[in-house]
């Protein structure tokens, strides 16, 4: 991949995880969302009723694929099987790009379904970069990874989450998704500034942001997806924006999920966060649609 | 993989000994061997100890399979009661750790599992109700069919009817249960408080079209028949089978079977119909034989609808519970 490609990728605008719970709003309505983002594993091995209606909604709207199963960070061998129905995916849908998590999810062929912390050394760092340079030729397509949220660090980690995600952004020639939320997350966890995480990740590797809602304990915050976005996040989401020039954002909510007008409200939160701290986004760049779908006999 | 003390362990040694502690349910379950080396290679936080850390990860690893278990099967969890489906699902974790990076397919072999558990009062019972509740997920997965080309059927020669054969559609699954297991279903959904029922044996389709999943009684005779042909045997082999069943006459059978296709077809139950070639020689013997009499009457024939299911299915997606 050339040096500059992850920059030269398009803005989208401000999207939406597309879920189940909203299928029939989006496709009665059609709302005014710029993209949606899928979890790329739930569409893989399907082509029952979910593709339908994903190959309806990318009809109308830009689809990015986002996984949660590639485990980049797993002593497993890559997963060939797996990156080649990935790639048939994305080619699909067309999907500019592909993200997954700084994490491990897999070991021993056994799948754990969660996104498990790394320690941040040396050694880690050079097999990470290693295996994104391979999945990114697999995808033949760039590769952005995204911070995950944890909930313990290793005694052996020899630097930072953010220096190590930023050297691996730049030595394995990668993008990123900066989820928000999760820096928020793991900064209260671990007791470290998060302004400082952000203001450390290089400029020219973002490519978008996510945001969400946690769930405070006593004793720590999960990640849950299942709440409105907090307003520590909103902070730090107009800082990012900021520091970073104005990059895509999609609105992620999992469980508990309300009703898609609350949804759509959210995101439209993320615009009027932005217009009251004067941040000015770059014009939506278009992004080719498929070129042939199967016919569908489906009316609208 | 034993590490020494105070050695920092590899990558391989680290993921291997965190998955033991997370697939045994946390650092208290896992044993004092395994859990040995939480202090020297987990920090602590302000707030938690490094073993409390870890069970963040190693009770929303239970808890992430168990919920997709409860979306997939919610009647057998009703059926089994909270402590009992706990325990139930626990173990099917625990014996079948998941090998996917998709969890759609966790939940297939969860009706099998039920079945094989001797010690579970109404096991037999249970593993019926499973798969049902799993075929009516699976079809909502499965590639929709095609619309069936019926021509054939307009313009097949009578004496040929007998080699003509049906492709059942992929979203059509022909079930038999020991149990009523569709009344005890119905029942559920319809908020009702149903009893573990008797013993009797039953027979169903299920069957998606578009975005609705359907279920469809069907007699003894149909299950027969519909299976046959589902299998890939011609008309003839199948009225054969339906016949040697021994569960409806001939005349009944004559009878009835162009009511069952029309029904059939009507639900999309098949997306190929194929006319034999004319070159293909056809037996001479009447397609439906001599009536063996009386033996079992004609079952009556219920061709019940039972209400459009909410066919969406989120599994997957509750591998986002946490990022």
């Amino acid at each position: 991949m050339p040096r500059n490609s992850v920059v030269n990728l398009p803005f989208l605008g401000f999207g939406l995880g597309l879920r189940s719970r909203h299928y029939v709003d989006i496709l009665d309505k059609w709302p005014d969302v710029d993209f949606f983002e899928i979890v790329s594993d739930n569409f893989m091995d399907t082509e029952g009723r979910p593709m339908d209606v994903l190959e309806r909604v990318a009809e109308h709207y830009p689809i990015i694929l986002h996984g949660v199963s590639m485990s980049i960070g797993s002593v497993d061998p890559l997963d060939a099987a797996y990156l080649k129905r990935l790639k048939r995916l994305a080619d699909r849908l067309n999907s500019p790009w592909v993200s997954d998590h700084v994490c491990w999810s897999s070991e021993g062929n056994v799948q754990l379904h969660d996104l498990l912390p790394l320690p941040y050394d040396e050694p880690t760092l050079r097999y990470l970069i290693k295996r994104a340079r391979s999945v990114q030729k697999a995808l033949d397509r760039p590769l952005i990874l995204e911070n995950p949220s944890t909930y313990l660090q290793f005694t052996f980690s020899t630097m930072p989450e953010w220096e190590f995600i930023a050297r691996l952004l730049e030595e394995a020639d990668c993008g990123m998704l900066l989820d928000v939320n999760n820096v928020y997350v793991s900064s209260e966890n671990h007791g470290f500034d998060p302004f400082a995480y952000i203001d450390a990740i290089p400029r020219d590797r973002v490519v978008y942001f996510h945001l969400a809602g946690h769930t405070r304990f006593e004793t720590h915050i999960l990640d849950t997806h299942s709440d409105h976005v907090v307003d520590g996040v909103w902070k730090l989401y107009t800082h990012a924006q900021r520091r970073f020039g104005g990059r895509s954002t999609i609105l992620e909510w999992d469980e508990d999920i309300p009703d898609f007008k609350i949804v759509h409200a959210e995101l439209n939160k993320a615009k009027t966060a932005l217009r009251r701290a004067g941040i000015a986004m770059p014009g939506k760049s278009l992004i080719t649609k498929p070129a042939a779908k199967p016919a569908r006999a489906h009316a609208r | 993989m034993p590490v020494k003390a105070n050695k920092k362990p590899s990558l391989a040694q680290l993921q291997h000994w965190m998955r033991g502690i997370i697939e045994r349910g946390g650092p208290g379950a896992a044993g004092t061997a395994v859990s040995a080396n939480i202090n020297r290679w987990i920090a602590p936080s302000r707030t938690l100890q490094p073993a409390q850390r870890l069970e963040i990860y190693s009770g929303m690893y239970l808890f992430r399979l168990q919920e997709v278990l409860t979306k997939d099967f919610p009647c057998v969890a009703y059926a089994l009661g909270d402590h009992a489906w706990h325990h139930a699902t626990r173990d099917y974790v625990a014996a079948h750790p998941s090998r996917d990076p998709n969890l759609n397919n966790f939940n297939a072999d969860f009706a099998d599992y039920l079945y094989k558990r001797k010690d579970l009062k109404h096991a037999r019972f249970l593993g019926d109700l499973a798969r049902l509740e799993w075929a009516m997920v699976d079809v909502v997965f499965a590639r929709s069919g095609r619309k069936p080309n019926l021509e054939p059927l307009r313009t097949v020669a009578p004496e040929r009817w007998e080699a003509v054969t049906f492709a059942p559609a992929p979203t059509l699954r022909i079930l038999t249960f020991d149990y009523p297991a569709n009344d005890y279903l119905q029942e559920f959904r319809d908020g009702k408080h149903p009893r573990i029922p008797r013993p009797k044996v039953t027979y169903l389709a299920v069957q998606r079209v578009h975005y609705t999943v359907w279920r469809i009684t069907l007699s003894a005779a149909m299950y027969t028949m519909l299976g046959s042909l589902a299998a890939g045997d011609t008309l003839r082999a199948a009225i054969r089978k339906t016949l040697r069943a021994r569960k409806i006459s001939s005349k009944a059978l004559e009878t009835a079977v162009f009511r069952w296709f029309a029904s059939w077809v009507g639900d999309d139950f098949f997306e190929s119909i194929s006319a034999p070639a004319s070159k293909v020689k056809l037996s001479n013997a009447p397609l439906f034989g001599k009536d063996r009499g009386p033996a079992i009457q004609e079952e009556r024939i219920i061709q019940k609808r039972i209400g459009s299911e909410a066919a969406i299915v989120s599994r997957g997606e509750a591998a986002r519970v946490r990022k």
